[in-house]
């Protein structure tokens, strides 16, 4: 049973010394199916039980720091949108703000709306994902499927208004590439009226699911001091019951507009702050993002998609720290300019990075099988990891 | 744990995996051959979007070798060489009527390096060079995938 | 808590240390000396901003100057604050860890490490995170030359170091690998 105490076995087996055998190195990754990309852990296991697990990252290394310093403002924009490919839109939007605020470029409200209510559709399309691919590490298939329909609708969604169903593009510097069209803002309509019951539904089917609370309460706690330390954000840190969200707390765009909730663990199944917390978190938001949206689609104002800017964006020189709020925490862009059109230096600061660094802290003594819980509870993307 | 404990969580497993099974049950009876969504690819296709973003398609016709799309590519696999007009030679406009100043020697794409972002396309000043929605292209060799836009024959 | 109330507390709580201001559009930025850097960010901590977002290495061969860029946040005053130690430009720089304040900062500093090589005092595992153990050079140094071969594999070039269209004739040595 997953209940065991993960204290117990591990003080127990140390203490039989004649029972007690070799480490065992297991090599976890590259190539390996629950870790979601090109992650290596190489674990150190004392026959079920873990001993250590060193994450080891950048695999999928793809100089996105050196690129960005050799091209420039507008065509960072696709690179940008490689570094967390589940949820590019979000990505998008972080690095936007950044170079208008370096700018001062004031953004037409309709682009803010379009952004907003992509963005929001983004982050559903983001936290589906994370919920089917949570149930297939923890062993239910079905919940993959479910996720991945729903999806496919926000993606046909996405290539009907930007022309492509992953990789978008969409968000300029100074607004939208393309205006949306009453025939889009009717599907968008149509996927929250059909989407809204949804989410019950799922919750149903996995999150009140026996078999999976068994599965993931009280296993990988994150209290809040170790989110602290390590600089954790977004759904690692509400699920360790900390109100925050940027978008409500430290507002951009119009987020200060609107009304929504910032939903927190509370400890409900087992210990605050563990992999349940952080699964429940990611479902109630998903009801928020689709109360967002309803608020701006019927009010989209009139007006450019597109604010009056160059061919090619050149910020005066100085340096700006952005963050935004994506769907797997705060993403952050440090943006130095020579006043030149490549920007000087860019770091991107990816949530994912933080989150992956703490699975050696958490793995000490647990079952494997609840590494492989934590380490899908995290919801990394390593296109982010190691950018 | 007590053996009345684990009878319990038994007891909660199956009322609620039972539960779950009811979901997926309510799909099962919706299912039929006539809504079924997967699409038999080679012999049927799907229909995209206004605007997708498939092949790069220019029309030499309507270039005026300006670079722009060069330019604004974000890893440079746009290739154009154009020379200065001959004095003597005719006055060329395009479409829309913008006067060509270059001869268009030579404009290529290598498709296998795009990334399909459309900041060429929407760079190009006589909207000549746009996205098709032609997705189906793959070659044996790469080289062939060096779009030569001169002598564009598919 | 303006930026200008955190540089003034500061200033009074570390007599004798100079506390540069650096007025750099949109963001301002505190700079300090390197000796002072884990004393700064643990009153800082005493002062609300508990969480160390983020640490960068920016290169400056014009100054000749390597700035390490560490951007502290706090929750409850809703800001961050930008600290810098400029260090003079060259090879084997180094700086005191964080590693005892922040475990974050355990694999931010390796990734300064490993792309601008400065190395950081007293950290309990200074090796290259995203880059092979074995890369030879700190690619986010402004005159790093990027190798041909790495174990005798091509690093697919960049472009643009080609000239404008680069050659489609004789695509890359990766055969356009990007």
């Amino acid at each position: 049973m997953a209940t065991l105490d993960t204290e117990q076995p591990l003080a127990k087996h140390q203490a039989t010394e004649n029972l007690r055998t070799d480490e065992l190195l297991l090599n976890m990754g590259p190539q390996h199916p629950s870790t979601h990309g090109v992650l290596r852990v190489i674990v150190k296991t004392d026959g079920e039980i873990v001993k250590a697990a060193h994450p080891e990252i950048g695999y999928l290394h793809r100089c996105f720091e050196k690129h960005s310093e050799n091209v420039d403002y507008m065509s960072v924009m696709p690179y940008v949108d490689r570094l967390d490919y589940l949820a590019s839109m979000n990505n998008e939007q972080g690095f936007a703000i950044a170079v208008e605020k370096m700018l001062g470029l004031e953004v037409p409200r309709r682009a803010e709306y379009i952004r907003v209510i992509i963005a929001e559709l983004q982050r559903i399309a983001s936290h589906l994902m994370a919920f089917g691919t949570y149930g297939l590490d923890l062993g239910a298939f079905t919940a993959f499927m479910y996720g991945f329909r729903d999806r496919e609708m926000i993606l046909d969604i996405f290539e009907s208004v930007c022309g492509a169903r992953l990789l978008y593009n969409y968000m300029w510097i100074g607004g939208v590439a393309r205006d949306i069209t009453p025939d889009q803002v009717r599907m968008i309509k149509s996927f929250c009226e059909y989407f809204k019951p949804k989410i019950d539904e799922y919750n149903t089917l996995v999150s009140y699911n026996k078999i999976f609370i068994e599965r993931t309460r009280d296993v990988g706690v994150i209290d809040l001091d170790t989110c602290k330390s390590y600089g954790l954000t977004g759904v690692m840190l509400r699920a360790a019951g900390f109100k925050w969200d940027l978008r409500k707390d430290m507002p951009y765009s119009i987020y200060k507009e609107l009304e929504f909730d910032v939903p927190v663990g509370n400890g409900e199944q087992g210990t605050l702050g563990d992999c349940w917390d952080r699964h429940i978190v990611r479902m109630r938001e998903m009801a928020q993002s689709v109360r967002i949206i309803e608020q701006l689609i019927d009010g989209i104002p009139a007006g450019p998609s597109r604010g009056k800017i160059g061919k090619v964006p050149k910020p005066p020189a100085g340096e700006h720290w952005s963050r935004t709020e994506c769907p797997r925490g705060e993403l952050g862009f440090y943006i130095v300019s020579d006043g030149s059109t490549n920007p000087y230096r860019v770091k991107c600061k990816s949530p994912c990075f933080m989150n992956v660094a703490t699975l050696n802290d958490l793995s000490h003594g647990v079952m494997v099988s609840d590494l492989i819980a934590t380490l899908g509870s995290f919801d990394i993307v390593l296109g982010e990891v190691d950018r | 744990m007590t053996f009345v404990d684990y009878c319990e969580t038994i007891k909660d497993i199956t009322f609620s995996t039972l539960k779950g099974m009811g979901v997926t049950i309510k799909y099962f009876w919706k299912v039929n051959t006539k809504g079924a969504i997967t699409i038999q690819y080679p012999e049927q296709k799907d229909t995209l979007p206004m605007g997708s973003r498939g092949l790069l398609f220019n029309d030499v016709e309507d270039c005026i070798s300006c670079k722009q799309c060069a330019q604004a590519c974000p890893v440079d696999c746009i290739y154009i060489e154009a020379d200065k007009k001959g004095a003597g030679a005719p006055a060329d406009m395009t479409k829309g009527g913008v006067k060509k100043t270059l001869d268009l020697k030579r404009f290529e794409i290598d498709i296998s390096l795009c990334c399909y972002c459309g900041l060429c396309s929407a760079a190009c000043p006589t909207d000549c060079l746009y996205h098709t929605k032609e997705y189906e292209y793959s070659v044996v060799d790469r080289d062939k995938h060096i779009m030569d836009y001169m002598n564009y024959k598919r | 808590m303006t930026f200008d109330a955190i540089l003034e507390k500061i200033t009074a709580r570390f007599p004798g240390v100079t506390f540069t201001k650096g007025e750099t559009k949109p963001d301002p930025f505190i700079a300090l000396p390197k000796e002072k850097i884990v004393d700064v960010v643990k009153y800082l901590n005493e002062l609300g901003f508990e969480s160390l977002h983020c640490i960068s290495g920016v290169d400056y061969p014009k100054t000749n100057t390597t700035e390490v860029v560490y951007h502290v946040a706090s929750f409850q005053h809703r800001t961050t604050v930008c600290l810098k130690v400029i260090l003079p430009r060259g090879d084997g720089q180094s700086i005191p860890t964080l590693c005892g304040l922040y475990r974050g900062a355990n694999w931010l500093e390796r990734e300064v490490f490993d792309m601008n090589g400065v190395t950081f005092e007293g950290h309990p595992d200074m090796r290259r995170i995203l880059c092979p153990e074995d890369w030879v050079g700190y690619p986010l140094k402004k005159d790093y030359v990027t190798p041909d071969f790495y174990k005798g594999m091509p690093v697919p070039l960049y472009f643009a170091d080609q000239g404008e269209a680069g050659d489609p004739g004789q695509p890359s040595p990766a055969g356009g690998g990007h």
